[in-house]
């Protein structure tokens, strides 16, 4: 079964007894939503935190599959997922400039993401 | 309460909960250190029946709303294994649509039927009614009032209501009768069920509701706290957007209380506190109801009412509260008593201070400062 690593958030981190990342064994072409299930199996009740029970994505939560944002939860799970508890607010950047996300937010401002974190 | 219980108070704020013990006779208190730090937590609530439990209704910045439970007197928590969720199906008006119908926060957490051991009941915001009958652990949805083919007209579509969303809140269970509940709903009003929840009825004939066009409205009203006194359980208590209210429910219809109030401060606020021996004694802490509505004490300057002939009359109850510049205010269960003979009250304020009175609110003072924004106080015994 392929591996996937996901990244988890600080607030999330009680359900992971504080791991920052946990590496999950999903089907071949399995979808963010599969993958949500499992590490609900693994870790009660943090599927519900980011998840309504309508099935959407939580307002200030945003999952990337490979560093791209998905919309929902039938994305494919890919090898890497990142769970980012959002920023909301702020402005729409700048004509010809990109709105950057997750990581390549803190590149932007100077600061290197940790190994791991 | 037990004869050997200490006396705690149980504060909900914006950034975790704490817990108040009293000390030599309760004129001093011990802070502990912080419980689900970081989290809203908009009620934190022991269980009369068993006092080594308690729940919290919890929601953190980023993330969905939850429920912590404890068998242990708080040493320990846990999360709920199924918090309230409204079933697949229930959609929500809007301005922009139909949306699904799903929880933002539980804000209200209420203990069940001295008879129903492990059956609490929690309100939601949007206006959702849940029942547990594991202590807390997990939630089913009231069917009768979360599918009801009236709740978008009594609740409104998802713009309408406080800033802070539409919550339903003030959940009384008749002493008598575990099927007897009433609610309260912000907005919405009060309503009644006689069979545990399966079918309501409005309960606010007389109840001013002045924001609404139509006169004399069935429901839409904005109660901020109703509560029923549990020695006289036909009397109830209800703090409104529009004023203070008591109806004795054989006559059905609300009798505005607060005109007896000083004209100058009114009788808008949040909270609602009963005596727990005498049914005419009650507390309510105005606030600025104004214009704007500022949600401040009036003129800034902070102070309980109290009355002990069931709302004839008020007396002003404020020595030793701030006489200027404080411009708090105390939410809807951010006020309790204790059960003490002389009867100790807590208030929290806006600006996270914990203010007590050991004797029936003649005089105050401050027990906790520096604290988060006060969502809600609650005595216990332990």
């Amino acid at each position: 079964m392929p591996e996937v690593r996901v990244y988890v958030p600080g607030p999330l981190r009680s359900y992971t007894r504080q791991r920052s990342e946990v590496r999950l064994e999903l089907d071949a072409g399995a979808s963010v939503g599969a993958l949500l299930d499992e590490m609900d199996r693994q870790f009660p009740g943090i599927r519900f935190r980011m998840i309504d029970e309508a099935g959407r994505i939580r307002e200030h939560i945003r999952l990337f599959v490979a560093g791209e944002l998905a919309s929902d939860l039938d994305a494919p799970a890919g090898g890497e997922v990142q769970i980012i508890c959002a920023i909301s607010g702020g402005l729409e950047p700048p004509p010809g400039r990109k709105r950057l996300l997750g990581q390549d937010a803190l590149k932007e401002v100077g600061v290197e993401p940790i190994e791991g974190q | 309460m037990p004869s050997n219980a200490a006396l705690q108070v149980l504060v909900g704020t914006k950034k975790g909960a704490w817990v108040l013990s009293a000390e030599s006779g309760r004129k001093r208190w011990n802070v502990s250190a912080p419980i689900c730090f970081g989290n809203i937590i908009y009620h934190f609530v022991q269980d009369p029946r068993d006092p080594k439990r308690m729940v919290i209704a919890a929601k953190a910045g980023h993330l969905g709303p939850t429920v912590m439970v404890s068998s242990n007197g708080g040493k320990k928590w846990t999360e709920a294994k199924k918090p309230p969720a409204f079933p697949a199906g229930l959609i929500h008006k809007s301005a922009t649509g139909d949306q699904p119908r799903t929880v933002d926060h539980v804000f209200w957490l209420q203990p069940g039927h001295a008879s129903e051991k492990g059956v609490w009941y929690a309100g939601t915001s949007p206006q959702g009614l849940f029942r547990s009958e594991d202590h807390g652990s997990t939630w089913e949805s009231v069917d009768g009032f979360n599918g009801h083919a009236n709740w978008h007209d009594w609740c409104g579509p998802k713009e309408q209501g406080p800033p802070d969303g539409a919550r339903l809140h003030s959940i009384n269970v008749d002493p008598r009768d575990a099927r007897h509940l009433y609610i309260g709903m912000s907005s919405g009003g009060v309503f009644e069920s006689a069979d545990r929840g399966a079918s309501w009825s409005p309960l606010n004939k007389g109840c001013a509701a002045d924001f609404i066009p139509t006169p004399d409205p069935e429901y839409g009203h904005d109660p901020h706290c109703v509560r029923l006194h549990p020695l006289m359980p036909d009397r109830l208590y209800q703090q409104n957007h529009c004023g203070i209210y008591r109806m004795e429910r054989a006559s059905g219809v609300w009798e505005r209380i607060g005109k007896k109030m000083p004209k100058k401060v009114g009788d808008i606020g949040f909270p609602m506190v009963l005596h727990p021996r005498d049914p005419d004694t009650c507390w309510v802490f105005p606030m600025d109801g104004t214009m704007v509505w500022p949600r401040t004490s009036v003129d800034g300057k902070p102070a309980v009412f109290k009355t002990t002939n069931a709302g004839k009359t008020w007396e002003r109850k404020a020595k030793g509260m701030p006489e200027g510049n404080a411009w708090w205010t105390v939410f809807r269960q951010a006020m309790t008593a204790d059960a003490e003979k002389t009867v100790g009250l807590y208030l929290g304020t806006t600006q996270g201070s914990i203010w007590a009175s050991r004797d029936e609110g003649d005089s105050w003072r401050p027990v906790a400062e520096g604290l988060p924004r006060v969502h809600s106080v609650e005595a216990a015994y332990l």
